[in-house]
C-alpha cells in the first residue's frame, strides 16, 4: 500500500521497492538487490523528499 | 432536530440517572453562529445543554483515548454517535482501546454535516450572526441579509460520499428514517487525481501542503491518531524537522501521518475540516482506504469482530506492488 500511495503522490515508480524474501534465499537476495540498484541508477539521483540544508554553492540555507 | 434533542436528552438523563455512565460526551450549541461544539456532560442535570443539529462536525470518538485510564477504573462512558464516529469506536474496540461493554453508544443517523465554509462563501461579505435550521434547509442572517438556503448543496465533501450514515453499533438509537445514499461515486476525487501525470500529481500535492503551517490541528481532531508520542514530537530520534522552513519537513509529515491512517481512516473529514489552511488531506486519506477496500476487500470500523487490515496476513493478500520474479 505504501508503494502505491508514494506513485500516487508522484514519486518515481521504480524508486520504491518492496520484497518478499526468507533469510535463506540468498540468490534471490542478490537478484533483487541489483534489480533495484539498476532501476534506481535509471532514474538518477532523487530530486523529492530530499532535505536541501546545503544549496549549490555548498553554503548552508 | 427538536425530537432528536428531546430524545437525546431522554436517554442521557436515563443512562447517568441508572448510573450505567459516568460521562457522556456529545454537542452543545457553539458560541458562534453556525457551530456546536463537544461537550462533557457528568450530571442528570446537566443534559438540558445537549443538542443534535446538521453541524454537529467533530468525530466523538476522538476523546475516548483520552479516558484510557477512567476505562480501566471500570468507568463506562457514552458517546453520541454519527455513521462515521461508531466506526472509529469500533476501531478503537479493535485496537484494544477500550472495550466494547465500556462505551454505550448513542447512535444517531446522520445525513451529512454542513461544512460551514461553503456556506460562509455563499454569503460573502456578509458576516453571519444567527442560524436557525430546519429539516432540510438552513436559514442565515447577518448584517442586513437573510438567507435561506438546501442544506443538500452544503454538504461537507466527506459526508457527500459517505456510504455509512446509520450508526454500525449501538446501544440506544434516536430512532429517525434516514436514507443510506445510493450510487455514491467514492472514487470519484481520487481518480481525477491520478489521471494526471506523475509529475503534476507531485507538484500538485506540493502546492498543497506548502500550506501547511504544522499546527497539528488535523493530528488532534483525527480519532484514529492517538499515540502517546507523536513521529513530529520525537527527539531521539528525530524522524522529521519541526518548522515550515523546508519543503521536504511538510511533505513528509503529510506522508507520514496518512500513512499511518492506512486501512484505520474512516473518512470522517475531520482532519480537513479542522485544516485552517484548507489543505485537502481527504484527498490523501481517501486514496488509502480506497486501496484497502480494492486490494484487501477492507472497510474501516464496519466489523467489529474483525482486525484492522494491515494487522492480518492471508495467504491470498494481493502482491501487487511487490517484486516479481522476471
Amino acid at each position: 500500500m505504501l508503494k502505491k500511495y508514494l506513485e500516487f503522490l508522484g514519486i518515481e515508480k521504480d524508486r520504491f521497492h518492496v520484497a518478499w524474501l526468507s533469510s535463506a534465499e540468498a540468490e534471490r537476495f542478490v537478484k533483487i538487490a541489483n534489480n533495484t540498484i539498476e532501476s534506481v541508477k535509471k532514474l538518477g539521483p532523487a530530486k523529492k523528499l530530499v532535505r536541501k540544508n546545503f544549496n549549490s554553492d555548498g553554503k548552508r540555507i | 432536530m427538536e425530537k432528536i434533542d428531546k430524545k437525546i436528552r431522554e436517554i442521557a438523563s436515563k443512562l447517568l440517572k441508572e448510573g450505567k455512565v459516568k460521562l457522556i460526551i456529545g454537542f452543545e450549541k457553539g458560541t458562534l453562529p453556525l457551530k456546536a461544539r463537544p461537550t462533557f456532560v457528568r450530571k442528570p442535570e446537566e443534559v438540558e445543554k445537549l443538542i443534535w443539529s446538521s453541524l454537529c462536525e467533530n468525530n466523538l470518538a476522538v476523546y475516548i483515548p483520552f479516558y484510557r485510564k477512567q476505562l480501566d477504573n471500570a468507568e463506562k462512558i457514552g458517546v453520541i454517535a454519527k455513521g462515521c464516529d461508531t466506526r472509529s469506536l469500533i476501531l478503537h474496540i479493535q485496537e484494544n482501546i477500550a472495550k466494547r461493554e465500556q462505551i454505550v453508544i448513542i447512535g444517531v443517523p446522520c445525513e451529512g454535516m454542513l461544512d460551514r465554509k461553503k456556506i460562509e462563501r455563499e454569503v460573502t461579505p456578509g458576516i453571519i450572526t444567527e442560524s436557525t435550521e430546519n429539516d432540510d434547509s438552513i436559514t442565515v442572517k447577518g448584517n442586513g441579509f437573510e438567507k435561506t438556503l438546501k442544506k443538500k448543496d452544503f454538504l461537507c465533501e466527506d459526508c457527500i460520499i459517505c456510504s455509512h450514515r446509520k450508526p454500525i453499533v449501538y446501544d440506544e438509537i434516536v430512532d429517525i428514517e434516514i436514507k443510506e445514499p445510493e450510487g455514491v461515486d467514492v472514487l470519484n476525487k481520487v481518480n481525477e487525481f491520478e489521471s494526471k501525470e506523475p509529475e503534476e500529481r507531485w507538484k500538485a500535492f506540493t502546492e498543497e501542503v506548502s500550506r501547511c503551517i504544522r499546527c497539528y490541528a488535523c493530528r488532534n481532531a483525527c480519532p484514529a491518531c492517538y499515540c502517546n508520542e507523536c513521529f513530529v514530537d520525537c527527539s531521539r530520534p528525530q524522524w522529521l524537522g519541526t518548522t515550515v522552513d523546508s519543503e521536504t519537513d511538510l511533505q513528509l509529515f503529510q506522508i507520514i501521518r496518512t500513512f499511518h491512517l492506512a486501512g484505520r481512516c474512516v473518512n470522517c473529514g475531520s482532519c480537513s475540516r479542522a485544516c485552517p489552511m484548507d489543505i485537502d488531506i481527504s484527498l490523501l486519506v481517501s486514496k488509502l482506504s480506497t486501496d484497502a477496500k480494492q486490494y484487501f476487500g477492507y472497510e474501516t470500523g464496519v466489523d467489529i469482530e474483525g482486525k484492522p487490515v494491515l494487522n492480518k496476513y492471508s495467504e491470498d493478500d494481493s502482491n501487487e506492488g511487490f517484486f516479481e520474479e522476471r
